[in-house]
């Protein structure tokens, strides 16, 4: 009886949250949930070409996916292609956020607005722009010969390699930013007590600022992993229509063949397999072993 | 101005009762102290006059008015909160001319009515300034300023002075009181300093456990302390425990064969009781060093005197504090001040301490 | 000792000339200074290109132009389909800013200030759209979409942008509403203020600079959302991205370049605006 009047109260800001979240809501509702539902649906029917799809259930097309070996070299293609871009932004980035994090305030700004350019563009303009750099007869191979230290010009476009240049690009300023603001948040007393203690800056780096760090590039990694094998555009002009990873063959099933039951068997398939990388991702990191990162 | 009426407030969340049936009165013009410590519901109890929680039971009138269901913007009341609550974005005279602007005043006379509150507090000079270039205690004085400038019936001050360093402190409360009888504003001020309380309230609330242990006057609370818990807030308090015994119509609290206290005539009701429980306030205590200095003899006196040893002694401002071991008893804490020459005690010497009954204060 | 030293064993197609360079850079101590260099170059490679390139006068994009005209961009002016394409991604960005503005201010509100069953459900719920790779997102808004017929409508990118809009909307508007003292809310409703009075004179102004923020993220994820926006605009031109995208699939001559250019110009001066603490916020997931 006597708690009434807290609960009116209680009540009362509830269900003005609700009405203040439920346009949000809706709207996830209708256009991300349901799309996502039918679209799961979808991944069980069968494709009619040219007529209306057939919507007796069946794992055929899960079955197709997993089961030919040309649609599982497309996946292990992504995955790798992830990998490798992760660990390529990874070796490159952690020095120039280092770096940033020991400047000074004046270099950091400049290095801010440096890392941070590339997001000033839309992905379709660096893709054009990368393809004007890569081709055979394009500006990289043109002063690579110039400078005279290739002396055929290397093939770069259509190619994998070309691809990962273009997406280190592309997400290298996610892994800088990830790292570096963990390691602006190192207590940098740690450093001089180590120094004072003895250790070379060398060491204290090693020994100190890197393990440290390892929450920044743990979230960069799977930050620019799950980014770079759902990449689109890149693969699809750089790496040309041979170049098959699971977005550019989602497109082609999708678009070109209109077979959307495939399609959407291939998108939920690689939801699933993202989702299990990505919860024995977190497991792994956030296990008792780094919790001495504080 | 109006009076403020709490009857029967409580507070309640779920399996804890923040305010439990709290009555008080608080007279016009009074500038009146809730002090407690942290947790003691002070703070609820302010905010729930303010508007900004609901009682669970009980009214709030203010004047004549029953404002319990009022929305907060309606109950005509100043408030300064601890965090001063300037707004971050408009200058000093903005924020000043804020509850004035609400009001739909004429637009020159809030800009006349503005500076001559500033010049009050002597920041006119500041007015187009924001807040956060503004040092501790300026930005304390404006959001006085800004409370009292719409003159409210009542002011509430949610522990104005907690953010400011001690010395600072200190200024200000006289600041405030200034400001306070100046409008002669009904004022109830929240605080955890007792001796913020002590110094500036016309009357004190010591609250705990959300209700109020006593109220009444600063001299009332701090003589004549009612039970332990008040007496132990206020102040620095020598206790002592005991039981009662009459000797030839004298009470006294016998601690043990050797100690026993007398009490003063004012607490002959208290002979009645078997046990109790006496406070004694550290500077009505005197340090005699050689017996000598007495005169007659320490049974004859009418006073306590006690024989003890100094434990240890310590500086505080122009008060020396004493630790003395009192012989066959405990610890007592003594104060005295720095400029009675006789004393220069160290640790160890062998002293007196005297006291009269009428200074012994029951509390049980 | 170098912990960059170069393993003179890597294989490589490096011809001698390029070894020597490589190991004169490696040492010494202007490191870490050339390496920024370096990286900024490879960054800022890409748009520096298109830029100039936009200004070539030669006929396909060759690097470096020989002579320069602004015929590209005569070129762009010239060509309607273009030209309605710009104007439509302008006019969707910024309704996709409006709505997700009204919508996030509620939202965020709510998530901050009311402590309501289910709020981290919710919250979390409501970031979950940019988890998902926008080629899922995609064929699931394209499915549905031509079920109820909204294919190719504007009232359909409008739904799908402002899904991958509002995350970004409402993380900088929940982050900044964080950091606002609420209690010169209870200030100004005590000084005589309701509850609206105190939300536009008070809360506000206090978080200008969220709002700002959202704006500007919200603005570009829109202007620049080519995957979810191609597979849904059907036979239209559409948004400027799509239309660059499918002319850039036949032909690449530099008008793309003076188009991307001019992009670049449009998010790059709305993105002068942010200060650099939101842009790392959206660097953490």
């Amino acid at each position: 009886m006597n708690n009434s009047v807290e609960e009116n109260y209680k009540r009362q800001q509830n269900w003005l949250a609700y009405r203040f979240i439920s346009p949000s809501i809706l709207h996830y509702a209708f256009f991300f949930i349901t799309p996502l539902f039918i679209l799961f649906l979808y991944s069980f029917y069968h494709h009619v070409p040219g007529g209306i799809v057939d919507t007796t259930m069946s794992f055929e097309n899960y079955k197709l996916f997993f089961g030919d070996p040309f649609y599982r070299e497309i996946l292990l293609r992504s995955f790798i292609l992830g990998l490798v871009v992760t660990v390529s932004t990874l070796l490159i980035g952690y020095p120039i956020a280092y770096f940033m994090s020991i400047s000074s305030e004046r270099t950091k700004s400049i290095c801010y607005v440096l890392v941070l350019a590339p997001l000033y563009t839309s992905v379709v303009v660096r893709t054009y722009g990368w393809m004007i750099i890569l081709g055979r007869t394009g500006v990289l191979n043109k002063i690579l010969m110039r400078l005279g230290l290739i002396d055929d010009p290397i093939q770069l476009m259509y190619t994998f390699n070309g691809v990962v240049i273009t997406l280190v690009e592309v997400f290298l300023p996610f892994m800088i930013l990830s790292i570096h603001s963990i390691l602006e948040n190192i207590n940098k007393s740690l450093l001089f007590a180590a120094q004072n203690l003895g250790a070379s800056k060398s060491i204290s780096f090693l020994l100190i600022t890197l393990p440290l760090s390892i929450p920044g590039i743990a979230s960069g990694c799977i930050l620019v992993f799950v980014l770079s094998i759902a990449s689109f555009v890149s693969p699809v002009f750089i790496g040309g229509t041979g170049f098959r990873v699971i977005p550019t063959l989602i497109y082609e099933k999708a678009m070109a063949s209109l077979n959307w039951p495939f399609g959407a068997a291939i998108a939920f398939s690689f939801l699933f397999i993202m989702v299990i990388i990505v919860h024995f991702y977190n497991r792994i990191t956030s296990s008792e072993r780094w919790s001495t990162v504080k | 101005m109006k009076n403020i009426n709490l009857k029967g407030i409580t507070k309640q969340y779920k399996s804890v009762v923040a305010v439990k049936n709290l009555n008080l009165e608080v007279k016009e013009g009074e500038l009146f102290c809730l002090l407690g410590p942290s947790g003691c519901g002070k703070t609820t109890t302010l905010r729930m006059i303010a508007g900004f929680i609901p009682p669970t039971n009980g009214e709030i009138y203010i004047g004549d008015k029953n404002v319990t269901n009022l929305l907060p913007n309606k109950r005509d009341i100043g408030m300064v909160f601890q965090d001063y609550a300037l707004f971050p974005h408009m200058s000093v005279a903005n924020n000043v001319a804020f509850g004035l602007r609400m009001r739909k005043f004429d637009k020159k006379k809030i800009a006349e009515k503005v500076n001559r509150y500033l010049k009050i507090v002597g920041l006119e000079s500041q007015k187009n300034q924001l807040p956060r270039f503004l040092s501790g205690g300026e930005q304390q004085r404006i959001a006085m300023i800004r409370a009292v400038i719409i003159e409210p019936s009542i002011l509430l001050c949610d522990e104005p002075l907690s953010n400011l360093d001690a010395k600072l402190r200190k200024q200000m409360r006289f600041e405030i009181k200034r400001i306070q009888q100046k409008f002669g504003i009904t004022t109830i001020f929240v605080t955890h300093d007792q001796e913020e309380a002590l110094t500036i309230a016309d009357r004190i609330g010591v609250m705990k456990d959300g209700a109020i242990e006593q109220s009444g006057v600063p001299e009332e609370i701090y003589n004549s302390p009612k039970n332990r818990f008040v007496a132990d807030f206020i102040g620095i308090s020598n206790f002592f425990k005991g039981d009662i015994i009459t000797e030839s119509n004298v009470c006294f609290l016998m601690i043990s064969d050797k100690i026993k206290i007398k009490l003063g005539k004012a607490e002959e009701n208290i002979c009645k009781n078997e046990k109790a429980e006496i406070v004694i306030r550290p500077e009505r205590i005197n340090i005699i060093k050689n017996i000598e200095q007495l005169g007659s003899s320490p049974q004859g006196r009418k006073d306590n005197v006690f024989h003890g040893k100094v434990g240890r002694v310590s500086r505080l401002g122009s008060v020396i504090e004493c630790m003395v071991e009192m012989e066959g008893c405990q610890d007592v804490i003594v104060h005295y001040h720095e400029t009675n020459k006789n004393l220069s005690l160290k640790e160890n010497d062998s002293v007196f301490l005297m006291w009269k009954p009428e200074d012994c204060k029951i509390i049980s | 000792m170098n912990i960059f030293m170069i393993n003179r064993n890597t294989k490589s197609s490096i011809n001698k000339n390029g070894r020597q360079l490589l190991k004169f850079l490696f040492s010494g101590g202007l490191l870490f200074k050339l390496y920024v260099v370096l990286l900024s170059i490879y960054l800022l490679a890409p748009i520096i290109i298109v830029v100039l390139i936009s200004f070539s006068n030669e006929s396909y994009a060759v690097f470096p132009p020989k002579s320069y005209s602004l015929r590209w961009y005569i070129k762009f002016f010239n060509s309607t389909e273009f030209v309605s394409a710009f104007k439509m991604s302008l006019i969707l960005a910024i309704t996709v800013v409006i709505i997700t503005l009204l919508v996030g201010i509620l939202v965020s509100y709510a998530l901050v200030r009311i402590n309501f069953p289910g709020k981290n459900i919710v919250h979390s719920f409501l970031l979950l759209p940019i988890m998902f790779p926008a080629i899922i997102l995609s064929l699931s808004l394209l499915i549905y979409f031509t079920r109820i017929n909204i294919v190719g409508t504007f009232i359909g990118l409008v739904f799908a942008h402002t899904l991958v809009a509002t995350p970004f909307v409402i993380k900088s508007l929940v982050g900044c509403l964080s950091t606002i003292q609420w209690s010169t809310n209870e200030a100004a409703q005590n000084l005589g203020a309701n509850r609206l009075q105190s939300f536009f004179y008070i809360i506000l102004p206090q978080i200008k600079f969220g709002i700002i923020a959202a704006v500007i993220f919200a603005f570009i994820t829109s202007f620049d959302e080519v995957v979810i926006s191609l597979f849904i605009v059907g036979g239209h031109t559409g948004t400027l991205p799509v239309y660059i995208y499918n002319y850039l699939e036949y032909t690449s001559d530099p008008t793309i370049a003076a188009i991307a250019t001019m992009v670049i110009v449009v998010i790059g001066t709305i993105m002068l605006l942010i200060p650099k603490n939101y842009l790392t916020s959206i660097g953490s997931k």
